[in-house]
């Protein structure tokens, strides 16, 4: 799957978050993006999959060469793209294995499997080291921080999209976790030859990656790209050398 | 009784009682067409035929039904050997009711009962009831007497449905006495037709160290209007009362419950859940008192709510008195609209808008099902809601499934809601 972004301008409530982004993702491309708080990451992450507060006000979103701006989430979904969460919702009350399966059908468009879905789920439980495992829980409810982003990257193993945005999957997690969410986003994203735009603000995740392109966004723009060397830029001079371009 | 003055009559005495403190049960009930409906009692038409709704209601809701009334007789199967049908006069709960002046709606639907259902379990039996109502044209009202003996024990399932071509009424009347040591769950769903009005009573006094759960599903009917009185009598019995309200079109639902401790180590719980789609109006009071003899007794009112469109409206009303200062008593009350940013999370994940919601929905009331221990009647009740949210009709069984539903989730005890709601005291 190939994303294009030109020229993207969004909006929330009249004010403008994003202004004028400019964004190639080539099918299996490796990107990050990195930014100061407030940048606009978070809004570029959720306009991609198309949350519905969200007004993109200018630009495209083109997807395999189709403008997908207005599309609503689930077909966004079912085209391939998945949107890790940086706060996973917690619903009451809806069991999260079936939440999976329901998901996975979604997306697949067909049934699926149970026995065999069952015993990727708990493949991959143990891979994440998800200690208390998930069967019988809600979704996200009574989940530590750790574990909920262990339980979205969970999801990105199983439904298996084609291009992923990752909203700071490092945030809230011990040095041992970062390196198990990282190992296990390589093995994903690897296998699946998955496109991947990972969102972040600390390098720390990125020493277990290996990221084609970098890109520093700030106050609504990508500012600066290139490739991992911006990294070490960064992470000698912070974010103020980039203010203001 | 003039309607005029039988409304009147009924606002002054409502005034006076302690779940009936604000304006707005006034403004549905007068809405009501009561002397309208009452008139077609002399006017019940034969050309109703409810042998075929039976069948077709018996067989896709998977349950064979021990007894099925209707305005024009009933059907009493064999396994119905607890259940006995008496002409009216026989009883006395008219002028009882009356007499006491609780309740002027209830004194009503007496007024034109023609017969008492009494279902009566022996000291130390084991029974299982199922019964069906379904109310046509006519006026059904329906007054259930139930006395669980001595150690005996009930699971009790009531389906009201109808099938009206015109405006109707259905009153479903009950008065349930459990002896000491009994048991009994009585689940208890309207899946009433839009031409139907439901008027809703009961009144139960539990005895020592009985159990009676009594689960509410109020789904159908055009406007519901429903008070229950659960009088926790015993020493250290329990009394549990759930409400599941799902309201759509432009439904309304009034629905006032009483749970009382008068016992000493007595529990009593109320939790009510509603879930409002479109133009439908919910008037939810929950009301606990603890008398002054129900030392070490326990009190639990919960009611919360969620609004799935912008139109609907619900007002949530908890409250307690509390005569003892030796009890632990709580009450809590949220309503809140969908979460966006769950159905966008769910959505992100390739459900539809529909279907994010009716995982939402799901996830809100699955405790709720939850509680209902006959697995069937969960079943039942799972699906008719599923479809609810779905079509926003009701008042129709559809196919009996629950694949679509999260009945995974947790049973919650009144134990162990109790035990959650005090940790913060140490307990």
């Amino acid at each position: 799957m190939d994303l294009e972004i030109k020229n993207l301008h969004v909006s929330i409530d009249d004010k403008e978050i994003v202004k004028g982004v400019n964004l190639s993702v080539k099918h299996g491309e490796f990107h990050v993006v990195m930014g100061p708080n407030g940048s606009g990451k978070s809004t570029l992450a959720k306009a991609i999959m198309g949350h519905p507060r969200l007004k993109v006000t200018q630009g495209e979103i083109i997807v395999d060469g189709v403008n997908i701006a207005d599309l609503t989430a689930d077909k966004r979904a079912k085209l391939g793209i998945f949107l890790q969460f940086q706060n996973p919702l917690e619903i009451e009350g809806v069991g999260f294995v079936n939440f999976l399966h329901t998901s996975k059908r979604s997306v697949t468009k067909g049934d699926v499997d149970v026995n065999q879905f069952m015993g990727e789920v708990d493949s991959w439980t143990k891979k994440l080291k998800i200690t208390n495992g998930i069967v019988g829980r809600s979704l996200n409810q009574g989940f530590s921080g750790g574990e909920k982003k262990k339980a979205e990257i969970l999801q990105l193993a199983l439904l298996k999209p084609k291009l992923a945005i990752l909203d700071e999957p490092d945030s809230g997690l011990d040095i041992d976790a970062i390196k198990i969410v990282a190992e296990n986003i390589n093995e994903i994203g690897e296998k699946q030859e998955m496109g991947l735009v990972v969102i972040t603000h600390y390098n720390r995740i990125l020493s277990y990656m290996k990221p084609k392109f970098v890109h520093v966004m700030v106050d609504g723009k990508i500012v600066a790209e290139g490739s991992t060397e911006l990294i070490e830029k960064l992470e000698k001079e912070g974010y103020d050398s980039f203010v203001g371009k | 009784m003039e309607y005029k003055v039988f409304v009147d009559e009924a606002l002054e005495k409502f005034k006076s009682l302690p779940e009936e403190t604000d304006e707005l049960y006034k403004r549905y009930f007068v809405a009501m067409p009561l002397q309208e409906m009452a008139d077609k009692v002399s006017a019940a038409k034969a050309a109703e035929k409810p042998e075929q709704i039976i069948t077709s209601n018996g067989e896709t809701l998977r349950r064979k039904f021990d007894a099925v009334f209707w305005s024009g007789g009933e059907t009493i199967g064999d396994s119905a050997k607890y259940i006995t049908v008496k002409p009216f006069e026989n009883s006395n709960l008219e002028n009882r009711m009356t007499k006491s002046g609780e309740d002027k709606l209830a004194a009503f639907l007496n007024a034109y009962s023609k017969k008492v259902i009494q279902i009566d379990i022996p000291k130390g039996v084991e029974a299982k009831l199922n019964l069906m109502f379904i109310n046509t044209t006519s006026p059904l009202p329906i007054q259930i007497i139930v006395n669980v003996g001595e150690n005996a024990s009930l699971q009790m399932f009531e389906y009201y449905s109808s099938s009206t071509t015109e405006r109707s009424l259905l009153g479903s009347m009950h008065e349930i006495k459990m002896e000491k040591y009994a048991s009994a769950e009585i689940n208890i769903l309207h899946n009433e037709d839009k031409n139907t009005y439901v008027v809703g009573w009961s009144k139960a006094k539990i005895d020592e160290k009985s159990n009676l759960k009594i689960n509410f599903i109020y789904n159908g009917g055009t406007f519901t209007r429903s008070r229950n009185k659960v009088d926790v009598a015993g020493f250290e019995a329990n009394g549990e009362v759930n409400e599941l309200i799902v309201s759509a079109g432009e439904q309304k639902m009034d629905v006032a419950s009483n749970i009382i401790n008068s016992a000493k180590s007595s529990h009593a719980v109320l939790e009510s859940k509603a879930v409002m789609m479109d133009k439908s109006v919910c008037v939810l009071k929950g009301y606990a008192s603890i008398t002054e003899k129900a030392a070490e007794s326990r009190s639990y009112v919960n009611e919360r709510g969620i609004i799935i469109d912008k139109d609907a409206h619900i007002d949530s009303i908890p409250s307690m008195s509390i005569g003892n200062s030796d009890v632990k008593a709580t009450h809590s009350s949220a309503t809140a609209p969908i979460d966006e940013e769950s159905i966008f999370y769910l959505m992100s994940r390739g459900a539809s808008e529909l279907e994010a919601k009716k995982m939402v929905v799901s996830g809100f009331i699955t405790g709720m099902i939850g509680k209902i221990d006959d697995v069937i009647v969960r079943e039942i009740v799972a699906s008719i809601i599923n479809e609810k949210v779905t079509t926003r009709n009701y008042g129709f069984v559809p196919k009996i499934t629950t694949e679509s539903m999260w009945l995974a989730g947790s049973v919650q005890r009144s134990s162990s809601i109790f035990k959650g709601h005090y940790k913060y005291r140490g307990e």
